[in-house]
């Protein structure tokens, strides 16, 4: 196993197929509903869902994000199990 | 905001790939209510979900926080929603009778055919006929519940069948991930078998889509909805920042790994949120430099700190392991999906949109 960077990669088919798809729901006001905290120690498996959270902290973490909470689509899915549980 | 609550850090499994410690320490209710006033504190919405250890060794505080929150929200108008990770073995009908009432997501961890593998109980008996029963149960209770499986290289053998066991057992929603930390050792021949296990897993996935079961699989399925939407991947990990874990002494931390580090304590439930920690935490973030200028930097989870530390001891250095799974993993997603697509363009917009 390396870590080997991936070159010419090209989007796959069916992503181009169905991106104006994404796109009419989108303008339509065709939104997700929301969802809570994600599951500990794995991942959520829902794909569907998006939701707000916020900053732990009173900060801006990036230059467009102004101080207190500051809101962010939570991911639909986690990454990394923590191998807990 | 979304907090992880830690409510003991006893378990009744000794799983061969946890990296937390066991130990009798569990959540005072004055940390309890102090952490449920914290989620309410910030946001639209309140979060929490059930963690150890084992959470349903302490069902009496998960009892306790459901009507506390349930009250909060109904004064205070936030919305309030909860979720649970447990191993299943301490399920009753009791308590997913309050469950359902509150609406409480569960994850179930099960490593499917493998679990007795990697996952007994603390005294060395295995787990799978009593987890079998308890899934059941739950399933019986919440048909849409998901299984959770961690696949440590000694399961690997077992990714496919237990991918089906699953789906027959009755989950619609199940996620797989690979066992990271100390405890596992991953060779090329293990990734080179996950591989070939990947491709069987996406066979039949392929297979109930052609007889429009209805059944998602993390991570594969996870991959093809996020690119359909765009979705970096590789911006999802926020340390500090989408959901905190709560210990049970009431310490907050970026990430469930980071817990007991003291560089990384970004507070505590009475005193609330060092901000000017998170905000130096929010800086140190970025994408590592070997993946800088890869085609697949924002389709990988290359900048999930959480990871990168167990594997790497840094959260931004990302790991061969990590490199090699999430390429093997875009790899095989992008060749279902355009098969899936393929078959039934509708159906497949259906199931990912």
């Amino acid at each position: 196993m390396k870590i080997t960077q991936a070159k010419n990669y090209r989007k796959p088919l069916y992503a181009i197929g169905l991106a104006t798809v994404i796109m009419a729901a989108s303008v339509s006001g065709c939104t997700d509903p929301g969802k809570g905290p994600d599951y500990a120690g794995g991942m959520d498996v829902r794909p569907t869902e998006t939701t707000e959270v916020a900053l732990a902290g009173d900060v801006a973490v990036a230059p467009e994000e102004t101080a207190t909470e500051t809101e962010k689509p939570l991911i639909t899915d986690g990454i990394v199990s923590n191998n807990v549980d | 905001m979304n907090l992880t609550l830690h409510l003991t850090d006893n378990c009744n499994m000794d799983c061969s790939y946890c990296i937390r410690e066991k130990c009798p320490k569990d959540m005072s209710e004055e940390v309890l209510y102090k952490a449920c006033d914290l989620a309410f504190s910030k946001g639209t919405r309140a979060g929490l979900c059930f963690f150890g250890g084992e959470p349903l060794l302490k069902k009496d505080l998960i009892y306790k926080a459901l009507d506390y929150c349930e009250k909060k929200a109904a004064e205070t108008g936030i919305r309030f929603d909860c979720k649970m990770t447990t191993n299943g073995t301490l399920l009753d009908e009791e308590f997913l009778e309050r469950a359902v009432k509150a609406h409480l997501g569960i994850g179930m961890s099960f490593d499917g055919k493998a679990q007795d593998v990697c996952r007994i109980f603390a005294n060395g008996k295995p787990t799978s006929s009593v987890v079998e029963e308890k899934a059941k149960l739950l399933l019986k209770y919440m048909p849409e519940a998901s299984a959770l499986a961690t696949i440590a290289p000694q399961a690997v053998p077992f990714y496919a069948e237990s991918v089906r066991y699953l789906h027959e057992l009755g989950f619609k929603h199940v996620s797989f991930v690979i066992a990271y930390g100390h405890k596992v050792n991953w060779t090329d021949s293990d990734l080179d078998l996950l591989r070939e296990q990947l491709d069987l897993t996406a066979s039949y996935l392929k297979e109930l889509f052609i007889k429009k079961d209805r059944f998602y699989m993390s991570a594969l399925d996870s991959k093809i909805s996020d690119c359909i939407r765009g979705n970096n991947t590789a911006e999802r990990c926020h340390l500090g920042v989408r959901q905190l874990p709560v210990t049970p002494s009431g310490e907050l931390y970026p990430c469930t790994s980071f817990i007991g580090d003291k560089d990384y304590l970004l507070g505590n439930v009475f005193d609330g949120i060092d901000n000017k920690k998170v905000a130096e935490l929010a800086k140190k973030s970025s994408t590592p430099e070997t993946c800088k200028g890869c085609d697949l930097v924002k389709r990988c989870t290359n900048s999930c700190g959480c990871a990168n530390r167990m594997n790497t001891g840094n959260e931004n250095q990302v790991s061969p392991l990590q490199c090699t799974y999430e390429r093997m993993l875009i790899e095989i997603s992008d060749r279902l999906g355009n098969e899936m697509y393929q078959i039934d363009p509708e159906r497949f917009a259906e199931k990912f949109t």
